[in-house]
């Protein structure tokens, strides 16, 4: 019995260990559901406050939420960038993202719940379409021959931040590159094309429209409805999952079988 | 039947002495015993699916193109290699299974080593004259890493690719004979056109040669030397207590087979693992953030990622950066493993034949050893996806760098003082229970179902206090335990 | 022989518990049969009912007979007396007298005996030697790349790249035409407002129209250095997250790389198209035991 005490040790330790390893896997947030638990929950919080009331005049909104940092004008100040050259699609993509507004300059970009209806947003697009340049809100068709051409794309220019599936990744500070479960597919080509927050823009030479559009088609039908074949896809973060699992479940459970065969002693 | 088949060969091959001692030698039955045997297993299940995968792989570079069933890499220029993964994940039928099967395996099968070597070292299983086989245990550790990571880069994908590219930098960074050794492995400059079918004779024919010839070793060293047992009633240097070969423990043993196969098949059919389709094919100038190696590779990831940025350079020469980490660090670290036996030897001037195991808490200084060590490569390991760790917990990666780098080093010190504090205080808790005349309790129930003992026989719930207690005097939380009686009267 | 030490009861209660696992078992692998047979087009989920029958086939052989080993089998303990401890005095002595007396049957003849240790040595050496077939050290390629001044620069498809196409704070991968999809050759073309470049003493005409180029392999364990942050303008290797200031000569600033990206010095040709100025400097990618030389001369 005496040497029994250790091995009961070891299994408790490595129990614990195991559990712990669980919750932390448990804990993350999976691009399925977690996110977008997580989301909402923060977006209770900060958002509720800043729902406005319903309102026709886009600029009545504009004028309430937008112009405290861009100014009336879409000039910017000392609180926020000008919106001179943004482009309509910059307008449509912080806040079809919810992106914006935020009610503190240094909030950071997370994705959230739009605050204004669709009809609202596309008021305020065309409002302040009136007197900025750039991009316009893009026409994206998703399609299923699209998505080879796509992948290849996305490969090539979008997987080194967010990763080759499209679930995000950290890059350096608070920036992240997002996750992509959420994100539409005109949100895809309008990002290609603005690079909002720390993400580097592309011009059309560098990624046609046909292009954009392929990529916006590999993020709806492939990254968004993944082809799991293979069963439980551990959030498609990796060999890391893998690993984890492997022990976890995969030694965590042939110890259980081994100290069923064998005596514990 | 089975006595058929043995007359049958008796009276051919003959060996019925040979094979009545073999038969009626005694096994001692701990599970934790089991642990070698689970990567046993594992590697049968590595062969066997490996058998299978090997029929349809085809190890080549060759640019081509795929049309089977899985449409969004049609027409998608790759490599032969990975097309034929993907065949073999979409368009053979069980496949996948076979697949996934075989990279659980390769997970389990190292996962299994790393259990069985600590089991082996904590209870001082490989002391004379046993240095031997723990040798042969380390060089099959070593092998088994190398057989994943060449099993790892074979289908040619992104992620593959990548470690591969890691791997040439690491064999660049070798003084004096790296660049060419490189390329002279690669078949010319990063990525070359040979690699994958060096890694597939490698993995295929020269590795699993050693494998069996090693393992075969291993076993019969087991056999000849007989097997370590715990201290406890009747046993002794002398003898070993357990169950007979026949029937009773080829039973147990084949019962722990099945369950690695039922464990492996299952987790390679409902958990996905290693999906290359994502990954895409590899191409030099293409990456992904999140890229890791398996997770027995992820030490060496993680010491890459966290040494400083230093390197020697002089007016001709360089020492550069990744020969640190990732070369010397992994020659130190087996040249340790290798050596443990014979310094231990050295330092404690213990030569005696030893064949009853110890008890960690019973060698403080070797258990601190070994917690340390555990400790010290689990942080690196995680230090090998510290990307995936930031964004799980959304924290900065430089901040979680820095912390890590900090951690890799107070961290074994800090588990090797609490282990060592923790050992003397169960030692000494037991000691004390034995004089309080607890042991007066345990009953002698001989060819029971293993609760026997001439020691204290405290219950599991007792137990666990202690140990909690320990650990928490170990902590510095004052050491209740021993201001109390060790038996709970009060 | 002990026998199983157990009651009748649990005898009875091992043996229907064992007969139960493997008519599981039995059931599990007419079900993989059934499942295999029928195939991926008509079974859904095909992989994982494959997958579960396997494991109900081995879970149920495994615990069948597991079942019987514990209740039904001799339990022991049985006790084996230890031959293993090493020979005996005698035997020792026996063999090293085997051993001495065989030896000096051969005699002394300590010249051969070294010879042919020298001559084993010798075949040794000789027998590796054709391994260097495989290669030779790969210089002066390694200390090179294609770039040549007066090379466009093309995009992974073959297009060259004008001047005047590419948006600011934007990023794209580069090749030396008609060394496209070199793998030493990657290069990351960048494209930044002009007035916030600090260029390094020298390459102050290397970045026209705030265009800027380093090579993409990263100076650590040479991964494609893929990111490139616009809001601090750096760029991070996805692999060990070494940074580089793209303003500063990508100099690195964080992770284990010690020596900035090389950068290509950047010109214009008639046509409006970007082309390199010559090669980089000094060699692409991690560091090796030649590099300060390789970097001072071109080749070591």
């Amino acid at each position: 019995m005496r040497d029994g005490r250790l091995d009961r040790w070891s299994l408790t330790t490595v129990t614990l260990l195991l559990l712990a390893l669980a919750a932390l896997v448990l804990h993350g947030r999976t691009p399925d559901a977690g996110a977008q638990e997580q989301e909402e929950g923060r977006e209770e919080v900060q958002r509720e406050p800043l729902k406005p009331r319903p309102e026709a005049d886009p600029k009545r909104i504009f004028d309430r939420d937008c112009a405290v940092c861009h100014g009336t004008d879409g000039r910017g100040g000392s609180r926020g960038p000008s919106l001179k050259d943004v482009g309509e699609a910059s307008v449509h993509f912080y806040l079809t993202t919810g992106y914006m507004p935020i009610r503190h300059p240094d909030e950071g970009l997370r994705r959230r719940e739009p605050v204004y209806t669709e009809a609202e947003i596309d008021a305020l697009v065309e409002y302040v379409g009136g007197f900025i340049t750039g991009p316009h809100v893009p026409d994206v068709e998703v399609e299923e021959t699209k998505v080879e051409k796509g992948g290849e794309v996305f490969r090539l220019n979008c997987a080194q931040c967010h990763q080759f599936i499209g679930t995000g990744g950290i890059v350096v500070g608070s920036n992240e590159a997002p996750a992509l479960h959420q994100t539409s597919a005109v949100e895809v080509v309008e990002a290609i094309r603005i690079g909002p927050g720390t993400m580097p823009k592309f011009s059309e030479e560098q990624i046609s429209e046909e292009d954009a559009q392929a990529v916006a088609s590999f993020i709806a039908l492939e990254v968004q409805e993944p082809t799991d074949d293979g069963g439980f896809s551990l959030g498609r973060f990796g060999p890391f999952s893998e690993g984890l699992v492997s022990w976890v479940v995969g030694m965590g459970a042939l110890l259980v079988a081994a100290g069923w065969i064998g005596k514990r002693t | 039947m089975i006595g058929r088949l043995a007359r049958w060969l008796e009276r051919r091959v003959g060996g019925s002495d040979f094979l009545r001692d073999k038969l009626s030698k005694v096994f001692p039955e701990s599970w934790t015993f089991l642990f070698g045997e689970i990567a046993l297993y594992a590697f049968v299940v590595l062969v066997l699916t490996g058998t299978f995968l090997a029929l349809f792989f085809d190890a080549s570079h060759t640019e081509t193109t795929y049309f089977g069933n899985y449409s969004p890499l049609h027409d998608v220029e790759m490599s032969a290699a990975y097309r034929s993964t993907l065949e073999l994940s979409f368009d053979v039928p069980a496949g996948l299974l076979m697949r996934q099967a075989h990279h659980w395996a390769a997970l389990v099968f190292v996962a299994a080593i790393v259990v069985h070597l600590s089991r082996i070292f904590f209870t001082g299983a490989y002391r004379r004259p046993r240095e031997l086989n723990w040798t042969i245990g380390v060089t099959l550790l070593l092998l088994a890493i190398l057989e994943g990571f060449a099993g790892y880069s074979l289908p040619d994908d992104l992620l593959s690719g990548t470690g591969a590219r890691i791997a040439y930098a690491i064999i660049e960074s070798i003084p004096f004979i790296g660049v060419w050794l490189g390329s002279l492995l690669f078949g010319g400059l990063f990525p070359g056109e040979e690699i994958i079918g060096r890694l597939f004779t490698l993995h295929v024919f020269i590795l699993p040669v050693l494998f069996f010839g090693l393992i075969g070793l291993h076993l019969a060293l087991v056999f000849r030397q007989t097997h370590t047992q715990f201290p406890g009633p009747d046993r002794s240097e002398d003898n070993v207590v357990g169950v007979k070969v026949w029937p009773t423990y080829t039973a147990m043993s084949v019962g722990m087979f099945m369950f690695t196969c039922a464990l492996l098949f299952g987790l390679g059919g409902l958990v996905q693992i290693n999906p290359v389709w994502y990954y895409g094919p590899y191409d030099p100038f293409v990456v992904s953030i999140n890229a890791q190696p398996d997770w027995y590779m992820g030490w060496l990831e993680g010491s890459l990622r966290l040494f400083p940025p230093w390197e020697f350079s002089g007016a001709r020469f360089m020492v550069a950066n990744p020969f640190f980490p990732a070369a010397l660090l992994p020659m130190l670290t087996f040249a340790a493993l290798y050596a443990f036996p014979f310094l231990e030897r050295r330092l404690t001037g213990d030569r005696g034949e030893h064949h009853v195991l110890d008890r960690a808490r019973d060698h403080p200084l070797r258990s601190a050893v070994g917690a340390a060590t555990i400790t010290f490569y689990a942080i690196l390991t995680i230090a090998g996806a510290d990307d995936i760790v930031a964004l799980l917990f959304n924290v900065d990666i430089t901040g979680l760098v820095v912390f890590l780098r900090v951690a890799a080093v107070v961290g074994p010190v800090l588990a090797a003082y609490v282990t060592y504090r923790w050992c003397r205080d169960l030692a000494a808790g037991t000691a004390e229970a034995a004089s309080a005349g607890t042991h007066g309790e345990a009953a002698k129930d001989e060819g029971g179902d293993g609760e026997q003992g001439p020691g204290q026989r405290w219950s599991p719930r007792r137990r666990w206090r202690l140990a909690f207690a320990g650990l928490a005097a170990a902590l510095g939380y004052g050491s209740a335990r021993r201001d109390r009686p060790p038996d709970g009267r009060s | 022989m002990s026998g199983p030490g157990t009651s009748d009861r649990e005898q009875l209660a091992a043996t229907v518990l064992a007969t139960l696992s493997f008519l599981i078992a039995i059931v599990g692998a007419l079900a993989f049969a059934v499942v295999y047979i029928r195939g991926p087009e008509v079974v859904p989920a095909y992989t994982q009912l494959l997958g579960v029958s396997a494991m109900l086939a081995f879970g149920g052989a495994g615990a069948g007979v597991v079942f019987w080993a514990h209740g039904l089998m001799p339990q022991g303990p049985d006790i084996e007396k230890r031959k293993f401890t090493g020979p005996s005095p005698e035997e020792r002595e026996r063999t090293a007298t085997v051993l001495k007396e065989s030896t000096e049957a051969i005699g002394r003849r300590g010249l051969l005996g070294r010879l042919l240790f020298g001559a084993l040595g010798a075949i040794g050496v000789a027998m590796l030697l054709p391994f260097r077939s495989l290669g030779r050290a790969p210089f002066p390629e390694r200390a090179r790349t294609g770039w040549k001044a007066g090379r466009r620069l093309v995009t992974e498809d073959g297009r060259p790249v004008r001047i005047d196409e590419m948006a600011e704070n934007s990023v794209l991968t580069v090749f030396p035409e008609r060394r496209v999809r070199d793998a030493d050759s990657q290069t990351l073309l960048l494209r930044l407002p002009p007035e916030i470049i600090r260029p390094l003493e020298g390459r102050e005409s290397w970045s026209p129209e705030g265009h800027i180029a380093y090579s993409k392999v990263c100076t650590h364990a040479g991964c494609p250095v893929g990111l490139y942050q616009v809001d601090t303008q750096r760029l991070l290797c996805p692999c060990h997250h070494s940074a580089f200031s793209v303003l500063r000569g990508a100099t690195p600033i964080f992770g284990p790389a010690t020596r900035p990206l090389p950068q290509l010095p950047l010109g214009v040709d008639r046509e409006g198209y970007l082309i390199a100025l010559g090669d980089y400097d000094v060699p692409v990618g991690a560091g090796f035991w030649t590099w300060p030389s390789a970097a001072r001369k071109g080749t070591p």
